[in-house]
């Protein structure tokens, strides 16, 4: 009997998707030990072994001269290529979010603002590398929110897809590691020590219904090509504020987000094949994505710290840190700083209304990326 | 496979990133029509919300 086929495959298994291996591993041991974004990086890790298995199944196959499909290539052309899978998600995303903290105080929304800075440095650093559709990519893993990553990834045509979903996943589960220096360094004692009293109100239902109608009209109407992705997310949060919606809205924020975010972590994973991710671009782009999450941070600090200059009632410069949209996380970092030089000073409700805040604009800033390059 | 020839090949690897110094200086109007466009859209949408709390206060 004829046993080669048991060893046909395993010889031909190459040190880089060995390499692959490891890393797919290292992304599972993040994801289980260190808690880090489970959701994306444990079906990002799993993917990532399983097409650098040689000669997946998993994904299209040329065996004989014919070509045979492989399911995460299949659900990669279904769901990623067209961008569908990252926009359903955002109706999750919207269905989960309160604004309440930004209609209360619609100020904060200015932090949300300055905090994508580090997007468009982080291009303008790019740019010296990569030509403009692969370093506008790049500078948009500062938006710290995986779907409007993926969408302009995508449309721009970029083809470190791969690299720019693990920078973007990875460094959003760093930000209380990543921010905290960073705050720390351009901001003095007593700045971080400012207390800013929490004047509660509350919104009517009415505004909270036209809240989500509105953004998604002077979005559209200045940056056309962020009406898929504003409009989704605050589709998913009118079915929420409406009030006679709320079967659809629970769906959306658990099961709707839950089925997407395993197809997306998984389907992803099809760009982690070695050939295409074990390049000396994968490590800039890295680099890169750390840059653009610190140049968010300080453009919400110093341009706080910028108004302190012409306001009477002084702002804490942290809660600028907090307009990158990783939410909650980044609200969290800014309080747990407040708590830490001052056990009374309470910031949580400032830190998540600008945090909230950051995801809008994240949003409406890979709208002006691909307006600019789409 | 020697250390000198691996870390030739890793150099080679990174000689195909062309680098191009003066794209940063070019790109930086993108940064600043960016950074103003999201001031903008996030100018008006704060004008709306204040004035939706105006007309539909709880009071």
């Amino acid at each position: 009997m004829d046993f080669s086929f048991l060893w046909e495959y395993i010889l031909q298994i190459t040190w880089q998707q060995i390499v692959m291996w490891a890393i797919g591993g290292i992304l599972i041991f993040l994801a289980i030990k260190k808690d880090m974004e489970p959701t994306l990086l444990l079906p990002m890790g799993f993917g990532t072994i399983l097409v650098n298995i040689p000669h997946s199944g998993a994904i299209d196959q040329i065996s004989h001269g014919v070509e045979e499909a492989g399911a995460l290539t299949t659900l990669f052309d279904a769901g990623i290529s067209n961008e569908l899978f990252p926009l359903i998600l955002f109706i999750g995303i919207g269905a989960m979010i309160d604004f309440s903290p930004i209609l209360t105080n619609p100020k904060l929304m200015l932090f949300g603002a300055a905090a994508q800075f580090g997007i468009f440095f982080t291009f303008c650093l790019a740019s010296i590398f990569f030509p403009q559709n692969d370093a506008a990519s790049i500078g948009i893993i500062g938006a710290a929110d995986g779907p409007t990553a993926i969408v302009v990834a995508q449309k721009l045509n970029s083809q470190f897809v791969g690299a720019i979903m693990v920078a973007a996943y990875s460094y959003m589960a760093l930000v209380p590691i990543i921010q905290p220096p960073v705050i720390k360094l351009l901001t003095t004692k007593k700045e971080r020590m400012i207390r800013m009293p929490y004047k509660g109100a509350t919104v009517s239902k009415t505004t909270k219904i036209l809240f989500p109608i509105i953004i998604t009209i002077v979005a559209g109407v200045i940056a056309p090509s962020s009406v898929a992705l504003i409009g989704f997310l605050m589709f998913g949060n009118l079915i929420r504020e409406c009030g006679v919606l709320d079967n659809l809205s629970e769906t959306a924020q658990k099961v709707l987000a839950n089925l997407i975010t395993i197809f997306l972590g998984i389907t992803i994973s099809t760009k982690m094949q070695a050939e295409q991710f074990l390049q000396p671009a994968t490590l800039l782009i890295l680099g890169l994505g750390l840059f653009a999450f610190i140049f968010d941070t300080a453009g919400g600090v110093l341009f706080a710290k910028l108004l302190n200059i012409f306001s009477k009632e002084k702002i804490n410069p942290m809660i600028g840190a907090a307009g990158i949209s990783a939410f909650p996380m980044s609200g969290r970092v800014v309080h747990k700083l407040g708590l830490e030089e001052d056990p009374q000073n309470f910031l949580l409700m400032h830190s998540i209304g600008v945090n909230v805040s950051g995801q809008i604009a994240s949003v409406i800033a890979g709208g002006m990326i691909l307006n600019f390059f789409g | 496979m020697e250390t000198t020839e691996i870390v030739t090949t890793a150099a080679n690897a990174f000689d195909n990133i062309a680098v191009e110094p003066a794209n940063f200086v070019n790109n930086l109007g993108y940064m600043a029509t960016g950074m103003v466009g999201i001031f903008v859209v996030i100018g008006i949408i704060i004008l709306a919300t204040i004035a939706m709390n105006k007309f539909f206060s709880n009071k």
